[in-house]
């Protein structure tokens, strides 16, 4: 093996410099990891079937105001690819990280009371708070109206319907 | 640059190799792949990761009508003045009903649906897109029929457009 005319100490060491190509190479690999897999992350979204309406009308998020409490609806489905065209029951109410029982309308109201009135501070003058629902689209409708009830319980009248673009289909 | 000569005994004539010639014998060079290799794995791994092959999501913006408890929505609710109503129920295993009240028949398609609308805004004229519809959903409809109604309300340009509680 080579030595490194650092570590020599006579005189006839060869001058050996460290590729750094390869050091370059796998930093650049795990920034690159971090930041895709940090942003996919921070999205919270859970998968699930979402609506695909003919000829959506869906704003994109990136023209969306910020100022919106999501709340998620979850289906008891196990799989997602299971498009039986069976109504199915909701699994839970999610806003953020924070997981509340499906139906408890009590508890979904309390918890948009206490988010409107923290992001309610930060509000630009003139602006509403938005509650946006994101369900599954096999889920009862049943099963999503109490998120309706209590947005309109909470005082909160702006309310967005998570779904697809780009479906042409019509059927 | 400067040319290779060769040198003949008892010759005073220099005599040049043409570059050609002297490539002939020459080492072929080894390029490294390694950073080529590296530069080809960095680009698979930021297509793998940053494309999406997922339809891309969005919102469709709607309002409800004020009611309850919270601040500025105190009351009962608000009587919504002459109203389309449209009522959605299920057909059949995996098929929908659109009754858009005051049509002589039900819309089966989103497509039929948006036609009913239309046709009721001319009715309407200038005016049209200001008359409030309330959404009755059946139960047991799924979610994205409720999303399919709302979403042609919204295409046929009303403006408030709301869920019957």
């Amino acid at each position: 093996m080579a030595k490194s005319s650092f570590h020599s100490r006579g005189g006839g060491g060869e001058d050996i410099t460290p590729n750094l190509t390869s050091l370059i190479d796998v930093c650049w690999n795990l920034v690159l990891f971090f930041l895709l897999a940090g942003t996919m992350a921070s999205q919270e979204a859970v998968p699930m079937v979402l609506a695909d309406p003919y000829k959506s009308m869906a704003i994109p998020y990136d023209k969306l105001p910020v100022n919106r409490i999501i709340v998620q609806v979850t289906s008891t489905a196990t799989e997602l690819k299971d498009n039986s065209g069976m109504t199915l029951l909701a699994k839970a109410y999610r806003i953020g990280t924070k997981e509340l029982m499906a139906g408890d309308m009590d508890a979904l109201t309390r918890e948009l009371l206490a988010r409107k009135d923290t992001v309610k501070k930060n509000l630009p003058k003139g602006e509403d708070l938005i509650v946006e629902v994101r369900a599954d689209a096999r889920v009862d409708y049943s099963q999503v109206s109490p998120v309706l009830m209590s947005a309109a319980m909470a005082g909160i009248p702006k309310v967005y319907i998570t779904a697809l673009m780009g479906n042409e289909r019509g059927e | 640059m400067a040319k290779a000569k060769k040198k003949i005994l008892g010759d005073e004539v220099v005599h040049y190799d043409p570059p050609r010639k002297r490539r002939k014998g020459s080492v072929r060079p080894n390029p490294n792949l390694v950073p080529m290799v590296d530069v080809c794995f960095n680009l698979l791994l930021f297509c793998v990761l940053g494309f999406s092959f997922r339809q891309p999501e969005g919102a469709i913006p709607g309002s409800l009508p004020p009611m309850g408890i919270g601040p500025g929505g105190e009351g009962p609710p608000v009587e919504v003045r002459d109203p389309i109503r449209i009522t959605v129920s299920p057909r059949g295993a995996d098929g929908v009903l659109f009754e858009v009240q005051g049509a002589q028949q039900a819309a089966e398609t989103p497509i039929d649906l948006y036609r009913n609308l239309m046709a009721r805004q001319q009715v309407f004229g200038t005016g049209g897109a200001e008359v409030p519809i309330i959404i009755q959903i059946r139960p047991n409809v799924q979610w994205r029929w409720a999303t399919e109604a709302f979403n042609q309300c919204v295409r046929a340009k009303f403006k408030q457009v709301g869920f019957a509680s």
